[in-house]
Order: structure tokens, then sequence, then C-alpha cells
């Protein structure tokens, strides 16, 4: 079984500042979280694996290839997902149109999108809200509608970036149940500062820092890489805090 | 693609300006119809003017704020990170743009074709012209387009109005101002036109186009801009959108007394005033000088003793023809001596003409004609002079006005 994810020697960053350096890892299945302190290079690196970004240097490789020519990442974007942190909409179209088009934006045939956006639409909850234009939904709304765009379609590979901010704790359980549905078909990555909701959903952790994985593993081998004294109000926040220390002590 | 489209069209913000601006170019149609409802080639050159001119400058700067939706609502990941070639999705946007400028030119058109199916003869609207207005809608719009795509600014809309209004205003590149009947579309310059409008699809489809890896190809604007730039060159160097038609075999021609008077076919409904207009001259000219035997319209080939032609402006009525036949059989009464006469003896013989001319015009009119319509060549002077000679007894005007013709026939060392 291919990776769904797999970057060999990866370096990323915008001008002359390297974000992310020599970064190889590999993810396949179940729920992703990606945690790390704001400027970690969190969001470059999920738009890198959105293939929004071409790498500086080094390899990508979705579903098992390599993303070398046009005809691969095409490819691999029909089956990818992608939630932006700064998530951008056209806000004359309705919730429908609008994941409508992010479908046809990703070349699902037309007899299937329909059916792909309504299903969508529904699965966060904005059914009533389908003919609603997009400037008059909320930012909770908002949000959901990114989260639709980004799973609709029967999509391998789902990137999202910041998912839950915006939501009120009824829509983050609501969200969490989703993300349980969605990955039983595809793989889930995503980066949030909520702890509690990588806590809740996430089968594995990443925690970045300074552009390198300084942890990878479950919730309960974060937990347990929490130090004496370490600060935070859960478990899982202290093992985050003990990790993200250890990491600035070898920097 | 056809369902998205729906979409692009339902929530274009040309929704919001393709009334006003369709109301802007029915009210330029219409403002001076009558110069243009009898004649079908006239009544083409005016739908397409109204329809691009002034419109055009809108519709390129709304083409423009349209294509500047990637800017304005952040969706430039979402575009980029698109299965889908970035062309196909500016495509479909941009033909949305392109539908509602073509719904102008098709109301307009609508609108003139149903004026001038009652006044002129059976005919239609010219698909000739209708054609280079439907290439200089896609310029305009594929202009806009571009511009808006690639740069993110508040002035792109107004900058691309600009651009617009240059070829179509100050250059009268892409459209012609009037449609004489004796002028007929290019081949040649229609298709340069045409070559010009698809290179201007292309720019605006791939000058903001990214490969899929993320970098902007150098070669794919470079194309688009320099093939449009090609076509620019040919459209320049290929001249106007006119040419001269082959003379047409069948002319309306009516007789004023032994004069035929001869149009081209799609001037028949002018050829009552031009009839009229020939007879006031025909009157005023009696014992001045023999009249020619047949009157034509510039470009027509009609046989038969002493001709002289007449160029009939668009638009113009039948004073405007009996005046400028005035000024075409006075230029030809007008000596050629050559090089050798002295300016003084050249200038006193052309004031001559000039004199000669108003008073023509003067008499038919009943009063001295208003000195805007004078010849430069006719001093304040020689204007004096013809006043005084209208208000002699007919012999003796006509005894000035042989003199004049004498004067001119004289050449001067």
């Amino acid at each position: 079984m291919r990776p769904a994810i797999r970057t060999d020697n990866l370096t990323q960053g915008y001008g002359g500042n390297p974000i992310i350096e020599n970064l190889t890892i590999e993810i396949d299945g179940g729920i992703v979280g990606l945690l790390g302190p704001n400027g970690a290079g969190k969001t470059t690196l999920l738009r890198t694996l959105a293939t929004v970004l071409p790498p500086r240097s080094g390899q990508v490789q979705l579903f098992g290839k390599s993303l070398d020519g046009d005809a691969d990442v095409r490819a691999a974007r029909r089956h990818l997902g992608f939630l932006p942190q700064e998530f951008g909409y056209y806000p004359n179209f309705s919730l429908y149109e609008f994941v409508r088009y992010c479908l046809w934006l990703r070349q699902v045939p037309g007899r299937r999108a329909r059916e792909a956006a309504m299903d969508a639409i529904e699965a966060v909850d904005l059914g009533d809200q389908a003919k609603t234009k997009m400037k008059a939904l909320s930012g909770g709304m908002l949000r959901r509608a990114g989260i639709a765009q980004a799973v609709a379609g029967g999509v391998r590979l789902v990137l999202l970036d910041e998912p839950t901010v915006g939501l009120d704790p009824e829509q983050r359980l609501a969200f969490r149940e989703l993300m349980r549905r969605v990955s039983a078909e595809a793989t889930i990555v995503l980066s949030t500062h909520l702890v509690e909701d990588v806590a809740a959903i996430c089968d594995r952790l990443h925690v970045i820092a300074s552009g390198a994985f300084g942890f990878s593993g479950t919730p309960d081998e974060l937990i347990g890489a929490a130090v004496d004294g370490a600060r935070g109000d859960t478990e899982l926040e202290r093992g985050y805090i003990s990790v993200l220390r250890d990491e600035r002590v070898r920097a | 693609m056809i369902r998205v489209l729906g979409m692009e069209l339902r929530r274009s913000p040309f929704l919001w300006v393709v009334l006003p601006i369709s109301a802007l170019a029915i009210a330029v149609l219409l403002r001076e119809r009558e110069t243009w409802h009898a004649v079908w080639p006239e009544a083409s050159v005016q739908v397409i003017a109204a329809a691009t001119q002034l419109p055009g400058v809108a519709v390129a700067a709304v083409a423009a704020w349209a294509a500047q939706r990637v800017h304005r609502t952040g969706t430039a990941d979402l575009l980029n990170g698109a299965a889908r070639p970035r062309w196909q999705i500016e495509a479909v946007q941009l033909f949305s743009s392109l539908v509602f400028s073509w719904i102008v030119l098709a109301v307009v058109s609508l609108i003139a074709g149903f004026v001038t199916a009652r006044m002129a003869p059976p005919g239609s609207l010219w698909p000739s012209y209708l054609l280079l207005g439907f290439a200089a809608t896609i310029i305009v719009t594929a202009l806009g387009h571009a511009v808006g795509s690639t740069v993110n600014s508040r002035l792109a809309p107004p900058v691309a109005g600009f651009l617009s209004f240059f070829p179509l205003f100050v250059m009268s590149l892409l459209v012609p101002y009037f449609g004489e009947a004796n002028k007929e579309v290019s081949p040649a310059a229609l298709a340069a036109r045409v070559a010009f409008a698809i290179t201007c699809v292309f720019a605006a489809l791939f000058v903001s186009a990214r490969t899929v890896v993320g970098r902007r190809p150098a070669w794919r604007p470079l194309m688009a801009t320099g093939s449009a730039g090609l076509a620019v060159l040919a459209v320049v160097a290929l001249g106007p959108p006119q040419q001269a038609r082959a003379p047409a075999e069948d002319p309306v021609c009516g007789l004023v007394e032994r004069t035929r008077v001869c149009l081209w076919p799609e001037n028949a409904a002018r050829l009552p005033g031009a009839l009229q207009a020939t007879k006031a001259l025909i009157d005023t000219t009696r014992h001045v000088f023999p009249y020619p035997d047949v009157v034509a319209e510039e470009g027509l080939a009609i046989a038969g003793g002493s001709t002289v032609f007449v160029g009939v402006v668009a638009g113009s009525t039948g004073e405007a023809f009996g005046s400028l036949q005035s000024f075409r059989l006075t230029w030809a009464l007008l000596k050629d001596c050559g090089a050798e006469e002295s300016e003084v003896a050249g200038r006193r013989r052309i004031e001559a003409r000039a004199k000669l001319d108003t008073w023509i015009s003067s008499s038919h009119l009943g009063r001295l004609q208003d000195a805007y319509w004078d010849s430069i060549a006719l001093t304040s002077a020689g204007r004096q002079e013809v006043g005084s000679t209208l208000k002699l007894a007919r012999a003796e005007q006509v005894q000035w006005a042989r003199r004049q013709i004498t004067i001119m026939g004289a050449c001067g060392g």
C-alpha cells in the first residue's frame, strides 16, 4: 500500500527565508494533526502538500506518485480537497453554486457533482442554506462551507488548515463526527491550535517547530512526552509544550 | 461546463450594468437616426459604432473588474490548486463577459434593423460590418479581462477602459465612423481584426495562467502578448477597415431636365432628395455654365456624356448632396494652369471659385449662407461681394457668375 503523502528532503520557504528544511515524512490513512506555534511552517507545509506552492527542493509524492509533471499534479488534485487558512470565496455565488464550482475545479463530472455538492453541504449541516449567497453566511457557516468544498466529491486526501476556527462547541462536535466519517475513505491532515480537537479526533500527531517535525506519534504518546513542571491545562497541552521547549533547547 | 457558465452569467457584475450600457448604446444609435435609417450599410456602421465605442470603454472596464475577482476574493489558492487548467477557468469567466457584450450588440442590431427595415429598400444589416463589431467587442472585453486578471489594483478598470478608448475612438482602428454605400469592409482588414480578437482572447486566457507546479511560465504570457502585438501591427499595416466597392450594376437613376442623377442602389431612398437638389442647382446655374449630362455618386461607372462624380457623405441629406455637387462643379471649372502660374494669380482664380461656390449655395438658400460653410479661400471682401451680388437682378447675377468663370479659366504668369 502506497502512502497518501510522502516527502523526501522537502525544503520550502518564501524569498530568502527557508521555513521547512529537508523534511521527510510519510502519512497514510486516518486523521493526522499538525500542531505547532505560529510561523512554524504548518500552513506552508499544507499549501505545499496541496500543490499550491511548488517545492523549493526535494520531492513530494501523493498517492505514491511523484509530482514531476503537469499531468501527475492534475491527477493528484482530482483526489485532493484543501481548505486554506484564508478561505477565499465568491460572495455572490450561493453556497450550492460555490461548492459545485469547486467540484468543477476538481473536474468532478457534472452528473456526480450535483449530488456530491448537496451531500457535502448536508454533511456540514448547511442544507437549509444551500441557496443562500456566500456573502450572507456567518463566519462559522463560511468555515463549514469551506470544509464542505474540501470534503466534497469523494476525495482521497483532505488538507484542512485551521478548520475549527470560528466554530461554536456544538459545530466542533459535528465537525469531529464528520471527520471520523470522511476518514473512513480518505486521509485527513489538519492543522489546528485547539489541542482538544486534536485529542478528540486525531489518530496521529506531528508537532512542527522550526520547519521540522519535533514529535510524531499518537496523542497518548504526546501525553507521555510531558515533563514535570510543564505548563498547560490538559495532559496533551503539557506534552505539547514540553516537546516545543525541547525543540527550542535543541535549536 | 455549461452549468458553470450559467453560474458565471447569473453572478456576473455585468448583470448590473448591461441595461445601462445597452441604454447608452441605444441612445447613441438613435441620436441622429434620420441620417442613417434609410441606408443599410450606414445603419450597419452606426450599429457597431454605437455598440462598441462608448459602451466598449464601459465593457472593458467592467470585464477588468469581473476578472479582478480572484484578487478581491482571495481565491488564488483555490484556482492555483485546481485540477482544471487555469485557462479553462479564465475562459468560462471571459465567455460570460463576452455574452453580455454581445447582448449589447444584438439589442442595438435589432433596433437598427427594425428602424431601417421601415425606411430603406429591402435588405438587411451587412454581416461584414456586424462581424467587425463582433471582433471589436471581443477585443475590448478580452483586453479588459487580461488587465483585470493580472493587475491587482483599483485602477485596473479605468486603465482597461482607457486602453480601449484609443483603438476605438482616437485611432478608429477597429470600427469605421461611416458606412458610405460606395464602401465595403475590406476582407484583409476584417481578417486582421478577427486575428487580433483571437490573440486578445489568448492573451486574456494565458497571461495569468500558471503551470500546475506554480511557476508562471514565461513563454505563455510572452507568446500571448507577442501574438497580440503582431496582430496589432497587421491591423495597422492593412489599413482602414473599409475599401472601395466594385461599381454597382444596378444604380438607381432619375432624370432632371436632361441630366441623369444616379446613386448606389443602397441610397435609393435618397434619390428624391438628390433630384431635388440637382434641380435647384440647374435652376441656379442656368445660363452660367452648361450642366453635365450625368451626376453620379462616386464609385459608379455610368456611361454617357459629361459626368460629375459626387460623394454622398454618409448621413447626408439632399442639401448636402447639392452642396457637394456645387463644390465639384466649380472645381471642374477651374482650369489647371500648371506650376508656372504665379501664386497671386492662382490665389485670385481660387478665390473666384470660392465666390462662385458660395453664390450657388446662397442662391439656392435664398440668402447668404453662413460663413462656416464658406471655402477658406474666400476672403471677407469676397464674401461681401457675393452678398452684394445676391441683391442684384438675376441677369446681373448671371453676368457676375460668368465673370468668375472667366477668371477661373484665365491662367496668369
